[in-house]
């Protein structure tokens, strides 16, 4: 039970979060029916702001209101220089505009974020001090090529991404699959075009940073989901799905963990009152938030109905991830069909 | 998306479907490759035909979102079952031979790609000028107008899915086959977005604009190699350039720029 608290109050935390990012979508969209793909961005750009003022000695309060300023004012400047010189421009131009400013803000972000990771490694190593200080031009060189590796991986394009072995799993880049393969890759075009970069072993700040890409997209994805499940129109239906999707995601995280790999390391059997939980924590939001809607429309009940139906041979053992795969569509499917 | 006004975020699904069909198919069925492409192209059809009836119903970002799920559902199966498509890693895809011939040089898929989308682009050039094509145009307009002439609104958004989705499948397998290997980042949510901002940036409504969109964000990138560490900063900053100047796309915008001036 202890750990079932845990888990919730964990999940209800960052749901919190996601709510604001799902906030934030909800405003655009009310304002000028525009979905910004940009919005991960600027929730990067918050915490990366933060981190480096508080890396200067900055105070921590300190460095959270100076990041408000600067996405306030990075946020004013895309609406000056990009969406308002647009102005009459279809929504889905908008969103395009949106998907270059993006990838823009990713661009500047990388190479501050390379330069300063690169230029601390090397003042470390060039500290007369250290004992790799021999080293020191040889580790920068390897440093730069890191550099400019995870650069060029943030690229939007998912082809440049995979290529360079960013973003993806440990079990990915080193796997033996891919190593077989990499032969065919470097025969594209594309990557000859990068520069023919062959993909390097992967140090582990860039393993900390691919992972910090991930969670940025996530952060701007999971806000996206949350503000489309509670009502993209109504800033409370954001509020709502934001902490409605993270404690579900949190329990289901449970699951699958205990479902998995530590089913013998829990006295007893877990898996029962925890996927219990979820399922009631799924259908209290359900209630809460868009029940009335039910009532309102046939189509959504009868969607509902399919989903029960369809989840009824799930019951069966097969691929875990796959059956909750499948329940969360069939639910987000449910929940939209509510929602229109 | 350009004549029916349908938006999907979940098309690299198909795409991977396809992808899959030619790496399975050889490996683990023991279906030639010339044979795997129409079926790969026929199940994307199917589970487009399946799906898109429910899904259809929903109207502007919340048809995105549900064919965003589509797509993200269909990534996870190629991710979970390892044992068919060799998990996160992928898996190798075949040669593709045909009469003994085995299409391997880039030459040789030039040519095989080329011809390909010539054919795709005409047939759609043919379907949009034919009444199925005036229906697609008539709903992307208003779905009330369209029925109120007496337009099958749902059949006709379900056959412009479909077709679109064996579209993607038969791209997907071409790119496969070319790569020799297929990864379940080929069914991934950026790689849809990256097919919307390729229709987009070319023009909706052109079939040209659909080529010139995909040509520019596949040879961008590859030119701004010259920019170094700059190249995603001026990639993001020609994407906003290029819809705030030619807001309806390239080709469109330049076609309306040519006959202003005649």
């Amino acid at each position: 039970m202890p750990e079932l608290l845990q888990f919730l109050f964990s999940g209800l935390t960052i749901g919190a979060i996601y709510a604001l990012v799902a906030v934030g979508f909800t405003l655009i969209y009310n304002a000028s029916d525009v979905i910004n793909f940009a919005q991960g961005e600027f929730v990067m750009l918050g915490g990366m702001v933060t981190f480096f003022a508080a890396a200067a000695g900055v105070p921590i309060p300190l460095a959270a209101l100076l990041a408000i300023v600067v996405a306030t004012a990075v946020g004013l400047l895309l609406h000056r220089l990009a969406i308002d010189p647009a102005r009459g421009a279809s929504a889905v131009t908008l969103i395009i505009i949106t998907i270059g400013a993006s990838i823009f803000l990713r661009g500047i972000a990388a190479i501050v974020s390379t330069r300063t990771s690169t230029a601390s490694r090397v003042r470390r190593l060039a500290d007369p001090g250290s004992s790799a200080a021999p080293h020191a031009a040889a580790e920068r060189d390897r440093a730069d090529r890191r550099g400019r590796n995870r650069s060029r991986a943030l690229a939007f394009m998912t082809i440049d991404a995979d290529r360079q072995g960013a973003g993806r799993d440990r079990s990915e880049s080193s796997g033996g699959a891919s190593r077989r393969h990499q032969h065919c890759r470097d025969r594209r075009v594309g990557v000859r075009g990068l520069g023919g970069d062959r993909r390097v072993r992967r140090h582990p700040d860039d393993a900390d940073h691919a992972d910090q890409l991930r969670r940025r997209h996530a952060a701007g994805a999971e806000g996206f989901a949350a503000a489309m499940l509670g009502c993209m129109g109504n800033p409370l239906g954001a509020v709502i799905g934001g902490p409605h999707r993270r404690p579900a995601r949190s329990l289901q995280r449970r699951i699958s963990l205990v479902g998995l790999q530590g089913r013998d390391r829990v006295p007893g059997d877990p898996r029962r009152p925890v996927r219990h939980a979820a399922r009631s924590a799924r259908s209290r939001s359900r209630r809460a938030g868009l029940m009335h809607n039910v009532l309102r429309h046939p189509y959504a009940v009868v969607l509902l109905l399919v989903a029960i139906v369809m989840a009824l041979p799930l019951l069966v053992p097969s691929t875990f991830h796959l059956r909750i795969a499948v329940l969360i569509f069939i639910f987000a499917l449910a929940v939209i069909g509510l929602n229109c | 998306m350009g004549f029916a006004g349908q938006v999907s975020l979940g098309h690299a699904g198909f795409f991977g479907i396809g992808a899959y069909a030619v790496a399975v198919g050889p490996t683990h069925l023991g279906v030639p490759s010339w044979a795997a492409l129409p079926a790969g192209a026929a199940i994307a059809g199917l589970l487009a035909f399946l799906v898109g009836r429910p899904i259809l119903r929903l109207r502007g970002h919340y048809l995105a979102v549900a064919t965003l799920g589509l797509g993200i559902l269909i990534a996870m199966v190629f991710t979970n079952e390892a044992r068919l498509t060799g998990g996160p890693d992928g898996m190798p895809v075949p040669r593709l031979e045909l009469f003994g011939w085995r299409a391997r040089t880039p030459i040789a898929w030039y040519w095989i790609s080329g011809v390909t989308l010539i054919i795709g682009a005409l047939i759609a050039v043919n379907l949009i000028e034919s009444p199925t094509g005036r229906a697609f145009r008539a709903i992307h307009d208003s779905d009330t107008a369209a029925r109120t002439l007496g337009i099958d609104v749902a059949r006709y958004k379900l056959v412009a899915f479909v077709l679109s989705a064996v579209y993607a499948a038969v791209a997907g397998a071409y790119l496969a086959l070319f790569d020799a290997l297929v990864t379940p980042a080929t069914a991934g949510f950026l790689r849809s977005i990256e097919f919307v901002t390729m229709a987009v940036i070319g023009g909706l409504g052109s079939i040209l604009g659909g080529v010139v969109g995909a040509a520019v964000l596949v040879l961008l990138p590859q030119v701004l190699t010259a920019f170094h560490d700059y190249e995603h900063i001026m990639l993001g900053l020609l994407m906003m350039l290029f819809m705030i100047f030619l807001p309806e796309g390239i080709v469109p915008s330049l076609a309306r720029l040519t006959r202003r001036r005649t």
